[in-house]
């Protein structure tokens, strides 16, 4: 900017024959005609508060967009150690809460996340954050909730012991989650990132068996995440004989390498997850599948996408059918018997209720039964100071049950089972253990927008990808944004693999974005509430009082001197990234 | 980003615009694309009062001051006296108002655009003669309120179409250009500095005092006149040839109208007038841009 100069004549002789100017306005400060001020300020994407990993979400789509792929992954380890996991397996709420499916099609998040671990840089791991505290911390159960706690202790410079009962760590994801939809390879890589930060993994270590909770009590603090593995019981005739699984049994065996004989056909009781994932590796064990569930498919807790996926591969569905009791000849399985249900009043979980019609009993022959109605968690273990609830430990927002310096997360404590929660729940305790440990302070600010994760980052004051401006708590939404300067384009859609080269084994099904695809889907990304530096506000403001920072920062400033207070650069913004508060 | 944004900025900060003002926004782009080396005239309208009182001048190009009728006809004298001290390089920029283009300065505008003249004239369009209090002028679009045609008795027949009478005279490049388009409008001012003669661009500027409209919805209102039909953004070459540079969304009129002041007193009929009128512009529009351009061999 030129120089301010007024210009005073103090004789007439001093004027200028000709009527000429010597300056320009710039003494006029028109700030002072404003009565509302605009700003800058980086908002809440609704789908990093959907994330239940709490991951921060347009912060890597914009690194991918930028082909800066290493720093994405980097980006998502801040918050997430396992997002080669997640971008497979992950049920993808923060999708359901983009912005864009308002108006066209969400953003493909989750396979942008793929692409992300899938460009990760071979053999780097992410370094410790905190100094050694000298403090010990006990974690029961490896499994994602168990796994999250210890990567984020071990990197905020606590002794981190894992102990897990079964022969390899990763827990549901190892042994609930078939090859085909998450190979092993990519979980032990994530795993051994962990490892590397120096978290013992004490494999084969049951607590209440082969350690008891006593022998923990020399920790400072203990995290408990079991999971879930009690099947539930039908409670029907026959459920003990042989021929009859599980299908957490069913899915283990399979990954443990286990020879499992189907036969001919193998009949699902189910409409979860596990069910649908052991019809799928039933159907790979060149078995014919059918799967019976007691209410309809409005009801079926599984991923519908996960449902459909079956039903091209060849698993037949049947609704609304119940057992009865499982037939048997010679001391194993022969079939089941099925009865007709019909839905009534909605029950306590808001599904309507399945009621048996009388009379419309019929046989189904079957060589394998797979039970898949849920599982609950085995507490046992626990001392009486650790309160259960429904076989459910009780814990608060901030993980902690009712005796102290015991946390608890995963399905053994939290009503959603799926792998993002569980992430979610342990990266909650490794805060508030380390809060307690340093004497430091969690609040609810460091919660993702209202109903997010905690931010890890944001609990040591990190900032986001673009940092400088200050952080707020507000979930931007659609009505928000200026949709003029969006144009409609269609969702790219990651390929699959082929039905011929499905049923041969436990191929991966899900392919990653080719690179082109990624950058073209990362390019619909809204940056809901954060600025893009699209330049809108610079561009359009009359009176030149907006200017890009110097180089190399981001951002704009304002010069509060000039600006009229027009408002025109926060309607102009397309992604709501600024705000107007009344001149004080 | 926004690559290759010239970042010069030829006006300054504390002009005395109102908040809002889409006539600054307009004078900014001009000259960002014109830069330094442009003599500037401005008969009297909005920006005799923008640019601020002697001894100052909110732009970093000479300026001078001339009266309502004579922006064309002052253009004309520099460009005369460039081009005898051999200064062929600067630009002459007329940047008048649609009271000193379409009804004061329109024989002056007239005879230099016969004459050929090399300039370059930029009309920013309001609609009224806003700094003189919001009087009607032939810019003013039909029912609309003004001070001097209040609702009782609203501006009666449609606005000048100043585009088809400057096409009238083969004007080498004419066009319309929008505030919400600053890329489009930029582009526009450069083919004008390239034309070899008259060039004219009609630069839609919204006014928030004179339209009734909040000062932060200036670029909205810029936009939906573009989208409703209602002031389409193309080009003319020669008077001949038609080029539409935007496809509007195809809004309904009523979209543009209830948003402003000025328009509140007009009824279910008026809009549907409204929307009847800016259809059939529409379509002459388009079919005169499917027209061949006249050439010496047809």
């Amino acid at each position: 900017m030129s120089e301010i100069k007024t210009i005073v004549y103090k004789t007439v002789d001093e004027v200028p024959e000709f009527v000429v100017s010597e300056a320009t306005m710039l003494w006029n400060k028109t700030g002072s005609w404003r009565y509302l001020r605009p700003g800058y300020l980086n908002k809440i994407p609704p789908c990093n508060q959907g994330c239940p990993a709490g991951n921060d979400v347009e912060g890597f789509i914009a690194l991918i967009g930028e082909k800066k792929y290493a720093d994405a992954w980097r980006l998502l380890k801040e918050e997430n150690p396992f997002p080669a996991v997640c971008g497979r397996v992950c049920y993808h709420p923060c999708e359901t809460a983009c912005n864009r499916g308002q108006f066209d099609h969400s953003i493909g998040i989750n396979s942008l996340e793929r692409f992300a671990s899938d460009h990760a840089p071979v053999g780097e791991t992410p370094q410790k954050v905190k100094p050694e505290s000298g403090k010990k911390v006990a974690i029961v159960g490896s499994g994602p909730a168990g796994l999250t706690a210890a990567y984020h202790l071990a990197r905020m410079g606590h002794e981190t012991t894992v102990y897990e009962a079964d022969e390899e760590p990763g827990g549901l994801m190892r042994y609930g989650i078939p090859e085909y939809r998450l190979p092993n390879s990519v979980l032990d890589t994530e795993i051994d990132a962990i490892r590397s930060l120096g978290v013992k993994i004490e494999c084969n270590t049951r607590i209440g068996n082969d350690l008891s909770w006593e022998d923990l009590q020399s920790f400072d603090a203990i995290f408990v995440a079991v999971g879930v593995h009690k099947n539930n019981k039908l409670g029907i005739e026959n459920e003990e004989i042989k021929g009859v699984f599980s299908g957490l049994e069913l899915l283990g065996n399979i990954t443990r390498g286990k020879e499992m004989v189907l036969g001919d056909h193998t009949v699902i009781i189910g409409g979860g997850n596990s069910a649908i994932d052991s019809a799928r590796c039933a159907l790979r064990q060149g078995s014919r599948v059918t799967l019976f569930y007691h209410r309809s498919r409005n009801e079926m807790p599984a991923f519908a996408e996960e449902i459909y996926e079956a039903e091209r591969e060849g698993l037949k569905v049947h609704f609304l059918r119940q057992p009865v009791k499982i037939l048997a000849e010679g001391g194993k399985v022969s079939g089941i018997r099925m009865r007709q249900t019909m839905l009534g009043e909605p029950d306590e979980s808001g599904r309507r209720r399945p009621e048996p019609v009388p009379g419309t009993e019929f046989d189904v022959q079957a060589s394998t039964i797979v039970t898949a109605i849920g599982e609950s968690a085995d507490l046992d273990f626990l001392p009486e100071a650790v309160k259960t609830e429904y076989r459910r430990i009780s814990v608060n927002k901030f993980t902690q049950t009712s005796s102290l310096s015991v946390y608890a997360g995963g399905d053994a404590a939290l009503e959603e089972h799926n792998v993002a929660e569980a992430i979610g729940s342990g990266k909650m305790a490794a805060c508030a253990i380390d809060a307690q440990l340093r004497n430091s302070e969690l609040t609810e600010s460091q919660i993702i927008g209202k109903t997010g994760a905690v931010s890890v980052s944001r609990y040591l004051k990190h900032g986001n990808a673009h940092a400088e401006s200050p952080d707020s708590n507000h979930v931007v939404e659609f009505k928000e944004l200026n949709i003029n300067y969006f144009e409609p384009q269609a969702r790219n859609k990651a390929q699959k693999l082929d039905m011929n080269d499905r049923m041969k084994g436990f191929r991966e099904i899900n392919l990653a974005y080719p690179e082109d695809m990624a950058l073209k889907e990362a390019d619909r990304c809204f940056h809901c509430g954060i600025c893009t530096m699209c330049d809108n506000c610079y561009v359009f403001c009359p009176d030149v009082a907006i200017s890009r920072k110097p180089k190399e920062e981001w951002g704009y400033d304002i010069a509060m001197d000039y600006c009229k207070g027009c408002g025109i650069c926060v309607y102009e913004c397309p992604r709501s990234a600024m705000f107007m508060e009344e001149e004080k | 980003m926004i690559n290759d944004y010239p970042t010069e900025e030829l006006l300054k900060s504390g002009c005395l615009s109102c908040q809002g003002c889409g006539a600054t926004i307009v004078m900014r782009h001009c000259l960002k694309v014109l830069g330094k080396n442009t003599i500037c005239t401005i008969p009297a309208c909005c920006w005799s009062i923008i640019a601020g009182n002697w001894p100052y001048n909110t732009l970093e190009v000479p300026l001078i001051h001339t009266a309502f009728e004579t922006a064309a006809a002052s253009a004309s004298g520099i460009r005369a006296a460039l081009d005898m001290k051999g200064k062929q390089d600067t630009r002459v920029l007329a940047f008048a108002g649609d009271g000193g283009t379409f009804d004061i300065g329109l024989q002056s505008l007239s005879g230099a655009t016969e004459r050929n003249e090399d300039i370059v004239y930029v009309c920013y369009d309001n609609e009224a003669y806003m700094n003189t209090g919001i009087q009607r002028s032939s810019a003013t679009p039909e029912k609309a309120w003004t001070t001097t045609t209040p609702t009782s008795h609203p501006k009666g027949g449609p606005k000048k179409n100043i585009l088809q009478i400057l096409s009238g005279h083969k004007i080498p490049y004419c066009a319309t250009a929008s505030v919400a388009w600053p890329e489009d409008l930029m582009a526009k001012v450069k083919k004008a500095a390239e034309t070899k003669g008259t060039a004219f661009i009609h630069a839609y500027s919204p006014c928030p005092p004179g339209w009734k409209i909040s000062s932060e919805k200036s670029i909205e209102i810029a936009r939906l006149a573009v989208n409703t039909k209602i002031f389409p953004l193309y080009e003319i070459f020669d008077g001949e040839e038609y080029r539409i540079n935007v496809e509007p969304k195809g809004l309904p009129v009523e979209e543009y109208l209830k948003r402003q002041g000025r328009f509140s007193h007009l009824d279910k009929e008026d809009v549907e007038y409204i929307q009847k009128r800016v259809d059939y512009e529409w379509k002459v529009l388009l079919q005169r841009s499917m027209m061949e351009p006249f050439h010496m061999n047809m």
